[in-house]
């Protein structure tokens, strides 16, 4: 059951009092019941509007009948004219005594337009299919059967690539085997070692003495055992700079008028 | 309590006999069904939506609906007046959200045969107090009101009318109850 309510509450409540039903409900109720049919949910009502369109007004469906027989009367005229119905028909057609003298004025050749029988166009008879010959296999594609091709990324193609590199044995395989990749691989090397010295942008930490900054495994050994030396060097020159800056900066070695 | 579980169980039982018939399209089972039960989802609807011909409405459309669904009618169950509470607070609810009130007429009063014209008089001032603060509860709470007071429903019934916990029932029928006292009762006698 419901909590205890506040009787003053209650007392406020109970004035809301309800009217009956009136005494004809249950008659309309049960009328109402009885004339919906079997399992409608719609109350009964009226009859929904047909779906189907009116037909069309009387002098509407002439006049379209009337306009479609003057199109395909033109149609035929011109066709006739034109000579598609043959060559008595058109006679008849500019024979006409108005329609005539109007298509001569339209179409004043048209009645040399078939007057010489077109000649029967025959194609000359298609060449048989040359056979396919096989091609030579190119070096490449006959060598690479020991590189078979993978499905790789970029990267992972450029990680592979640095693998065969790394390994001499590989590498002069894979060059037999590739060698127009190869020629093109040291060409693109070249140009950007070319690119990258015309620019000069691109400087070594160690300052302009040390030159354009390029990758040591594209020079040659000589070069390369040079640029070291001159690596070391200049590595050296600074380190003894960096110790004789910090004597400089000694308590001792400050001027007096530096000194607290 | 016995009693009255034995009574309810009675007009089980007997709701059953009728919808069986009802279901058979027996009319004059129906119009006794309506003579027994159409009351209450008047009363519901009259007290939830405050209008004499949506009230009447809502009643016919109720047991309608009954009429309609009687082939599947399952015996045994908590009844027909129970069936007609809970589809009743539904239809007023649904009418409540969507705000489609169709009939602006006014409230009608009730017929009194009291002598007294102050009494009279004094009784409408209240009812129509009623009315108005039942028209500011949002409708949950004015269903929860409708329900437990005047249909006499427990919680548990009505919680199971509006679909709800038991715990948010209460809840939310002491908000209404709250509500309705600071509008009734705090605010008349200051």
């Amino acid at each position: 059951m419901a909590d205890a309510i506040d009787p003053a509450l209650a007392r406020k409540l109970d004035a809301f009092t309800v009217p009956a039903l009136p005494a004809d409900f249950a008659d309309r109720l049960v009328s109402a019941a009885l004339a919906a049919p079997a399992g409608s949910d719609i109350p009964p009502g009226a009859p929904l509007p047909g779906l189907r369109r009116q037909p069309p007004r009387r002098w509407l469906r002439g006049g379209l009948t009337g306009l479609g027989v003057i199109a395909v009367g033109m149609i035929s005229i011109s066709a006739a004219a034109m000579g598609f119905l043959g060559e008595p028909i058109r006679h008849a057609v500019s024979s006409a005594p108005v329609i005539g003298a109007v298509v001569e004025r339209v179409i004043p050749k048209a009645r040399h337009l078939h007057k010489k029988p077109l000649e029967a166009h025959v194609a000359p008879p298609m060449p048989s299919k040359p056979e396919v010959q096989a091609l030579a296999q190119p070096a490449e594609e006959a060598q690479s059967a020991q590189w078979p091709r993978q499905r790789l990324t970029p990267l992972e193609r450029r990680a592979r690539l640095r693998e065969i590199m790394a390994d001499p044995a590989k590498r002069s395989a894979w060059i037999e085997a590739h060698p127009i990749r190869a020629q093109r691989l040291l060409r693109r090397a070249e140009l950007r070692r070319q690119r990258i010295e015309a620019d000069g942008i691109v400087q070594s930490r160690l300052g302009p003495e040390m030159g354009p900054r390029v990758p040591l495994r594209i020079l040659p050994p000589a070069e390369r055992r040079a640029r070291l030396e001159r690596f070391r060097e200049l590595r050296r020159q600074r380190l003894d700079m960096c110790m004789q800056r910090q004597q400089n900066f000694e308590p001792g070695s400050l001027p007096p008028e530096a000194q607290p | 309590m016995a009693t009255r579980q034995i009574q309810s169980a009675q007009y089980a039982s007997d709701d059953d006999a009728l919808m069986h018939r009802v279901a058979a399209r027996d009319g004059e089972a129906f119009r006794e069904l309506a003579s027994l039960h159409a009351a209450r989802p008047h009363r519901i609807a009259w007290r939830m939506l405050g209008d004499a011909a949506e009230a009447e409405d809502v009643a016919q459309e109720a047991m309608l609906r009954l009429w309609r669904d009687a082939g599947t009618w399952r015996p045994g169950g908590p009844g027909v007046a129970a069936w007609l509470t809970r589809v009743a607070t539904n239809l007023c609810l649904d009418r409540l959200r969507r705000g489609r009130r169709m009939s602006g007429e006014e409230v009608p009063e009730r017929a009194d045969d009291a002598p007294l014209a102050d009494a009279v008089i004094e009784q409408g001032q209240d009812r129509s107090a009623v009315i108005a603060a039942l028209d500011c509860l949002p409708e949950r709470q004015r269903a929860a009101v409708v329900l437990t007071y005047y249909e006499e429903l427990s919680n548990a019934q009505a919680a199971l009318v509006l679909e709800m916990n038991i715990k948010a029932f209460e809840s939310l029928l002491l908000r209404a109850r709250r509500a309705l006292k600071d509008m009734l009762v705090e605010n008349s006698h200051g």
